[in-house]
């Protein structure tokens, strides 16, 4: 009985996950109201049971404030440019980390570059001949800081207008820093990092689930639908997986299901036997379901370590695990997994199939999540740089003009709180046969 | 004899009236004209980051330059002449060696002499180029980078790098550092405050107590936000005060106070830079500048209005007790930090420099 009143108890504080108060349709929407931050559930909300909050942050329009003040540097006054340079940080050389990912963002972002000045580039309010956007590829090497040095070369040698990027959430954060003192906008289409829009600092929009959406669909999938309440966690030691999973322990603490283990796995460590000594100690806790997070590689060790010592628990993970890597490193391991993804490719609505043609035809193979949200991301910045004008403050401007709106990209249905954070429904996968079987719920459709 | 006695009577009952009646705080002094310095007074066009005082010589560390100031006139100094990078995010000038430093977009410059001996990651023990702030104690320099917080000793040219490897912070970004007697402060961007012991050497955090960065639990929480722009220190009333983009925090060593744009005569929440000076603790923002004295519980507040400045003195509970208006304004109302010389306040904004003059109590009938 009390079983019985701790499952309908967790059942009612999720409902917060319900996806009622988000645009279901892909149109620009106005602004819902939202009650709770970033759509948060009401297991989620720290510390209801004690106190009401002093002060709550991120609820009004003047989260982020834009002083035009700080930047009137313009391209327009004089003589038209020859070029309209964007910046593109990423891991784009084969050395970087996440090369993978990057070189999927760059070729999404070239591809809507390529678009848009086949359709004559950038015009200037004053008429003339468009002006072709041309990118300026930064390497993120995220090592001791880089990218702020790239950003200042994007910035003060280059003079770039806006920038993309990056995927690694630490370089994000150091470019966010510089981009506030020099006043750069920047659109992120792959840091799932939750602190990078929480910051108050108004110039970065990110399109892009974060960890903390993606931990809301994952404890709606696990406590509400599937009923589980006994959860292992096993986390892989770097600080995608410190923050990643920190949401979903968060709920499910809150919840009053705390996780019975919580474990961390060293993400290079490829030697079966310490994974398996992992597993071992989870099998002990009996769990019902167990949360993997962390990058393909190390996550699929973990998984075939999982299954090897006979674990009935579901096993459910984050968005990196959502891709063709992670599924041939697993292999039948994955069988069963369920996971929260970027991308739902199997949509069959015709804005995603033609992009899914457009870059088949010049890539010669399938767009994954960092393509097409990259596509999208590089989409709304140059919109925002046709509508502000050449000039920082202009274009970040028209990137703000999405606050509590919707976007309809490539990558599905987008929607920006007042921190410019795309909150939109999660797709969800299960992996069935080695492929991924998307189902119709997210952050709780 | 008797009148003698009578005018000692009468003068020492007024005395002890005087005596015995509440103390009067002094009015406050107010900055009522502003000069403006851009680009033709000297100083390159653009944002200016940081200013430091020298003897008599302003240094405005500009997004194209190092500026000094000298006859009413504004000379800049660039790459060209040896300065390591064009855009100077921070100064500290050595009262020992009257040498500058200077931190910028692309390392560390050291002037001496007329000369810049430069800093880089590629030629040095500085852990990153990207430099938010610099602090000197004694002949130890603290840099304050885009990933960890170095510390250079000239003398030996020792470097020491400090990241989440050796030190409690989650993520190794500085941006802002400043000195108290036996301690280093360093302002970390999303891991609150660290305190370095000198003699014990060791570090201290201190953060934001809830853990979420989506609410202010309790008004005096402790640290009020973990990402933290600005930390400064001063020796008279051992208080700290941090800047975040989420309120002020003041520590007066036991307990913490926080102050919101809410709850208190604060203009703006989103705070660039802290300068504690006695009593008081002036603070840049994103909208104007304020000036606060906690004991007094007594907030200025500078707002841009126009060409003009709407000056506005602000009780403890956020209650507007009287406003005046300036005819002149600093350049603009987006701040970055302030300096002081007798009678002079400098402000370095977001389109050049400003000087604040002709102080005056304009608040004296209302105090």
């Amino acid at each position: 009985m009390l079983w019985r009143l701790r499952l309908i108890g967790i059942g009612l504080l999720l409902s917060g996950l319900s996806g009622a108060q988000l645009p279901g349709g892909c149109a620009p929407t106005p602004a819902a109201a939202h009650l709770r931050y970033a759509n948060m559930p009401l297991a989620a909300v720290a510390f209801r049971h004690f106190a009401k909050p002093y002060h709550e942050w991120y609820l009004s329009p003047e989260t982020l404030r834009l002083d035009r003040t700080p930047n009137q540097v313009t391209g327009e006054s004089d003589r038209a440019p020859q070029q309209v340079a964007i910046g593109l940080l990423g891991p784009i050389k084969k050395s970087a980390r996440g090369h993978g990912f990057g070189l999927a963002m760059l070729e999404g972002a070239q591809l809507a570059v390529e678009q848009a000045n086949a359709k004559g580039g950038f015009h200037l309010r004053s008429g003339g001949a468009g002006i072709p956007y041309v990118l300026r590829l930064h390497n993120d090497a995220a090592l001791w800081g880089s990218s702020a040095n790239e950003i200042a070369d994007m910035v003060f040698r280059q003079h770039v207008w806006a920038m993309l990027g990056s995927i690694n959430a630490v370089s994000t954060h150091v470019a966010l820093r510089v981009a506030l003192k020099v006043g750069l906008p920047i659109v992120n289409t792959g840091t799932s990092d939750p602190t990078l829009t929480e910051t108050r600092v108004p110039w970065l929009l990110r399109e892009f689930p974060d960890d903390r959406q993606q931990g809301y669909a994952l404890a709606n999938v696990i406590f509400r639908r599937r009923k589980l309440t006994r959860i292992a966690v096993l986390v892989s030691v770097s600080r995608y997986g410190r923050l990643g999973i920190r949401e979903f322990v968060n709920v499910a603490r809150r919840a009053g299901a705390p996780p019975v283990a919580e474990l961390e796995y060293d993400p290079a460590q490829t030697n079966p036997n310490s994974a398996a000594r992992l597993a071992r100690i989870i099998a002990a806790t009996h769990p019902q379901a167990v949360v993997l997070w962390g990058g393909p590689r190390g996550a699929a060790v973990q998984l075939r370590a999982l299954r090897a010592a006979h674990i009935q628990a579901a096993v459910f993970g984050g968005s990196r695990l959502c891709t063709q890597r992670f599924l041939q490193a697993a292999g039948a391991a994955a069988n069963g997994l369920v996971v929260t993804c970027a991308l739902d490719p199997t949509r069959t609505d015709p804005r995603w199939r033609a992009f899914r043609r457009e870059f088949e035809q010049r890539y010669h193979r399938l767009p994954d999540a960092y393509a097409a949200r990259a596509y999208d991301g590089m989409n709304i910045l140059i919109g925002a740089i046709q509508r502000g004008g050449l000039s920082r403050p202009g274009i970040m401007e028209a990137l703000k003009n999405y606050e509590m709106k919707g976007y309809c990209g490539v990558s599905g249905p987008s929607f920006f709180d007042y921190t410019l954070n795309d909150i939109a429904p999660v797709p969800v996968a299960r992996v069935e046969h080695r492929q991924f079987k998307f189902e119709k719920i997210s952050g709780g459709q | 004899m008797n009148r003698t006695l009578h005018l000692a009577i009468v003068v020492g009952l007024v005395a002890a009236l005087v005596g015995a009646a509440p103390a009067v705080a002094p009015a406050p002094i107010i900055y009522t004209r502003w000069q403006n310095f851009g680009p033709r007074e000297g100083l390159p066009p653009g944002r200016v980051f940081c200013l430091a005082l020298q003897g008599h010589r302003v240094w405005a560390g500009t997004e194209n330059g190092l500026a000094y100031y000298r006859h009413g006139r504004w000379k800049t100094l660039t790459s060209k002449d040896g300065l390591v990078q064009q855009a100077v995010l921070s100064l500290a000038p050595d009262p020992q060696t009257g040498d500058l430093w200077i931190g910028t977009f692309g390392g560390v410059s050291q002037y001496s002499g007329g000369v810049f001996h430069n800093y880089t990651q590629l030629n040095s023990g500085l852990v990153n180029n990207v430099v938010y702030g610099i602090a000197i104690e004694g002949r130890t320099l603290w840099f304050a980078t885009a990933a960890g917080v170095s510390r250079f000793d000239p003398d030996t040219q020792e470097w020491t790098t400090y990241t989440q490897e050796n030190a409690p912070m989650g993520d190794p970004w500085g941006y802002g550092v400043t000195v108290a007697p036996g301690r280093v402060l360093v302002a970390m961007w999303g891991s609150g405050i660290l305190e370095y012991n000198q003699r014990g050497r060791y570090w201290r955090p201190f953060t934001n107590p809830n853990q979420s960065p989506e609410i202010v639990l309790f008004r005096n929480q402790g640290l009020v936000n973990d990402v933290v722009s600005s930390v400064s220190y001063d020796r008279a009333t051992q208080w700290w005060w941090a800047g975040t983009y989420f309120g002020l925090s003041g520590y007066d060593g036991r307990d913490w106070h926080n102050y919101l744009a809410s709850d208190s005569g604060l203009i703006s929440n989103f705070i660039n830079k802290v300068h504690a000076r006695g009593a008081a603790v002036w603070i840049c923002t994103n909208r104007g500048l304020n000036e606060f004295e906690p004991a007094r519980r007594r907030w200025i507040v500078y707002r841009r209005q126009g060409a003009g400045t709407e000056v506005e003195l602000v009780n403890g509970a956020g209650r507007v007790a009287a406003r005046r208006k300036t005819a002149t304004a600093p350049a603009s109302a987006y701040l970055y930090d302030v300096a002081f010389q007798p009678g002079r306040l400098w402000v370095a904004t977001a389109q050049g420099v400003s000087l604040g003059l002709n102080p005056q109590p304009l608040f004296k009938k209302e105090n």
